[in-house]
C-alpha cells in the first residue's frame, strides 16, 4: 500500500489563557457586570498551512522556536485538531514525540513495556515481541521486574529509547528526544535507530540538529510563525536558512541526535 | 533479533465503543495498573482489597448502630453493607473516574490515545474493587445471619446497571473537570451531602414522607435498593425498578458520552 499525507491549508489557533481553567469567582462577576472579560489571547500557531508528503520521502521539519514545528507533529499525531483545513494520514503512524512517554515510574520494567505497548494500540501477542525485543536489546534482564524508578537514568534512557523504537510504523513521525545516555549505549543505539527509521515509508523529523537533516532527509519544510517559508530539495532550502541567532535557546543535543550523527563519523 | 512489530495502530476515531475494543488492551493495562499501585510492596498485597471494606464497614456498622439508635433495624451491619457497597463503587467511580484524564495531562499532551478509555477504565477498576470486597463481606454477612435466598443470582444484572451509571458519571466528570478546576474540590463534599441525602445509614422510614420526595430525586436511591432488596430483604426487586435502573444508567451514559464528544477535541488544549 502506498502511504501519503495529505495536509490541506489547515489552521490552528491557541488560546493562551491568563489563567488556567475557568476561575469561577471570575465568571460570576463578569457576568454580573455583564460583560464577558478576556480571560485569553489568540495566536496563530499554523496559518493556512498546506503540505503534501508522498510514499517514501524523508522531510525534515526546520524553524526558529515558536515556528509551529511541533504543533505540526502534534496535528499529525492527532493530538491536535486543527480549527480549519484538513488533515488526510494514509498508513498507520506512529510518533515519537518524547523518549519516555506513559512511562510510570512505580512499574516495573516489564510492566512498562506492556503498558507502553497497550498506549500505541498493540495486541497481546506484539506487546510479547516487543518485550523480547527490548530485553535483548538493552541486556536489562535481570532488572526487568523491578519498579523502573529504581533505574538509573542511563539504564531508564535505554529501556525508554528500546521500547520506543521497537514499533514498526509506516509512516514515522519524529520530535528531538531527550538527552542523557552513555556513550557505549549511544554506539548500539545508532544502528537500532537508524533500521527504525529505514523501515518506515515516510520520516518526518523536527530537528534543531541541521547535520542531522542533511543526513536523513532530502527534502525539508522550512516553517516561520506558523506558515510555510520554504518547501524544497535539502540542498537549496538549507543554503538560505539562517541559522538561530545568538541567544535563542538551543535545545541540548538529544540523545537520538547523538546515536545517529555517532554513525556518521564513523562510516 | 531484531525489532519485531509491524503494526502500531493509531487511527483512534472510529466510534465510541469500537474505539474501546480496539484499545481493549489499553483499558486492561489501566485496570491493572489502578489495582496493582495501591497495595504494592505493602505486607498483604492485595489482601487489602479484601480486609479495607470489611474494616471500614465493621466500624460504621459499630458506630451508628449505637450511636444513631438503629437497634430497632434488624441486622443493622446487613443492612448498612448492603447499601454502602454500591455507593462506594459511585463515589470511587466519580473521584477515580473524574480524576482519570487530569492526572494523566502529561501523557495526553504526548500520545494520542481515545480519552474516554481513562475515565471507563477508572470505573471498571472500582467495579473489581468492589465485586471483591462483596465477596469478603458476603462471609462475615453469613456468618451475621443474612438469609442467603435465591434473590442473591440477581447481583450480577444489579452490577451491570451499577456500573453503566458509573462509567457515565466517570466520564461525565473526567471531561467536567478539565474544564472547571474547581470542582475537583467541591466533589468529595458534594458526594458526601449526597450520601447523608440516600437512605444508606438509616432506612428511610426514619425520614418524615413529606420529605420522601428529596430523596426520589436522587439516582442513586433507586440503584442502592438493586442491591438492598436482594442482599438484605431476601427479594426480588420490582420490575419498575429495574427500568427505572436501566433509564437511570443509560441517560448518564448518553449525557456524559454526548458531552464528551462535543469538547473531545478541545480538551488536549486545557490541560
Amino acid at each position: 500500500m502506498s502511504t501519503g499525507i495529505d495536509i490541506d491549508s489547515i489552521s490552528l489557533k491557541f488560546r493562551l489563557y491568563h489563567e488556567k481553567g475557568s476561575d469561577l469567582k471570575a465568571m460570576v462577576a463578569g457576568l454580573l457586570r455583564g460583560q464577558r472579560r478576556r480571560a485569553y489571547t489568540d495566536f496563530w500557531a499554523l496559518n493556512d498551512l498546506t503540505l503534501n508528503i508522498k510514499h517514501g520521502e524523508r522531510v525534515g521539519v526546520i524553524g526558529h522556536n515558536g515556528a509551529g514545528k511541533s504543533t505540526l507533529l502534534k496535528v499529525l499525531s492527532g493530538i491536535y485538531f486543527p480549527d480549519s483545513g484538513r488533515v488526510k494520514v494514509d498508513g498507520r503512524l506512529c510518533s515519537l514525540l518524547e523518549i519516555g512517554t506513559g512511562f510510570h515510574p512505580e512499574l516495573t520494567g516489564r510492566e512498562n513495556i506492556r503498558l507502553y505497548a497497550s498506549i500505541y494500540g498493540l495486541s497481546r501477542v506484539e506487546a510479547l515481541r516487543m518485550f523480547d525485543d527490548v530485553v535483548a536489546f538493552t541486556d536489562l534482564a535481570a532488572f526487568i521486574d523491578t519498579p523502573v524508578k529504581y533505574f538509573s537514568t542511563g539504564m531508564y534512557g535505554r529501556l525508554a529509547f528500546a521500547t520506543a523504537t521497537a514499533v514498526r510504523p509506516e509512516i514515522l513521525v519524529l520530535d528531538e528526544m531527550f538527552a542523557g545516555a552513555d556513550q557505549d549505549f549511544i554506539a548500539k543505539a545508532s544502528k537500532r535507530m537508524i533500521d527504525f527509521m529505514a523501515a518506515a515509508s515516510i520520516v518526518v523529523l523536527v530537528s534543531h540538529e541541521l547535520d542531522l537533516v542533511r543526513r536523513f532527509c532530502s527534502r525539508v519544510v522550512w516553517l516561520d510563525h506558523g506558515r510555510l517559508n520554504r518547501d524544497g530539495p535539502i540542498d537549496q532550502v538549507l543554503a538560505i536558512y539562517d541559522q538561530p541567532v545568538q541567544g535563542e535557546a538551543i535545545r541540548p543535543q538529544s540523545m537520538v541526535a547523538k546515536a545517529l550523527l555517532i554513525n556518521g563519523e564513523s562510516s | 533479533m531484531g525489532p519485531a512489530l509491524d503494526s502500531s495502530r493509531l487511527v483512534i476515531d472510529t466510534g465510541f465503543f469500537p474505539t474501546l475494543w480496539r484499545y481493549r488492551q489499553l483499558v486492561v493495562q489501566l485496570v491493572r495498573i489502578q489495582l496493582l499501585l495501591r497495595y504494592r510492596r505493602t505486607a498483604l498485597g492485595f489482601v487489602w482489597t479484601l480486609v479495607n471494606p470489611v474494616l471500614m464497614m465493621s466500624v460504621s456498622a459499630f458506630v451508628f448502630s449505637h450511636l444513631l439508635n438503629f437497634a430497632n433495624v434488624q441486622n443493622y451491619a446487613v443492612f448498612l453493607f448492603s447499601g454502602m457497597l454500591p455507593w462506594m463503587m459511585f463515589s470511587n467511580a466519580l473521584t477515580i473516574g473524574g480524576a482519570s484524564i487530569l492526572s494523566n495531562e502529561q501523557l495526553l499532551r504526548k500520545v494520542a490515545l481515545p480519552l474516554h478509555a481513562l475515565p471507563i477504565s477508572a470505573a471498571a477498576g472500582v467495579l473489581i474493587d468492589s465485586l471483591c470486597a462483596l465477596m469478603a463481606l458476603f462471609l462475615i454477612v453469613v456468618l451475621l445471619g443474612a438469609p442467603l435466598t435465591p434473590a442473591l443470582f440477581i447481583l450480577p444484572l444489579s452490577y451491570m446497571i451499577l456500573f453503566v451509571f458509573c462509567a457515565g458519571c466517570a466520564l461525565f466528570f473526567a471531561v467536567v473537570f478539565v474544564f472547571f478546576r474547581d470542582m475537583q474540590h467541591i466533589i468529595t463534599v458534594l458526594i458526601q451531602a449526597l450520601m447523608y441525602m440516600t437512605p444508606i445509614i438509616y432506612p428511610l422510614e426514619r425520614i418524615p414522607e413529606r420529605y420522601h420526595w428529596i430523596l426520589q430525586l436522587n439516582p442513586m436511591y433507586y440503584l442502592i435498593r438493586l442491591f438492598r432488596e436482594p442482599i438484605y430483604d431476601g427479594a426480588l426487586p420490582g420490575l419498575k425498578l429495574w427500568i427505572g435502573g436501566v433509564c437511570i444508567a443509560l441517560v448518564t451514559l448518553v449525557t456524559a458520552g454526548v458531552l464528551f464528544s462535543l469538547v473531545r477535541r478541545r480538551i488536549v488544549y486545557r490541560l
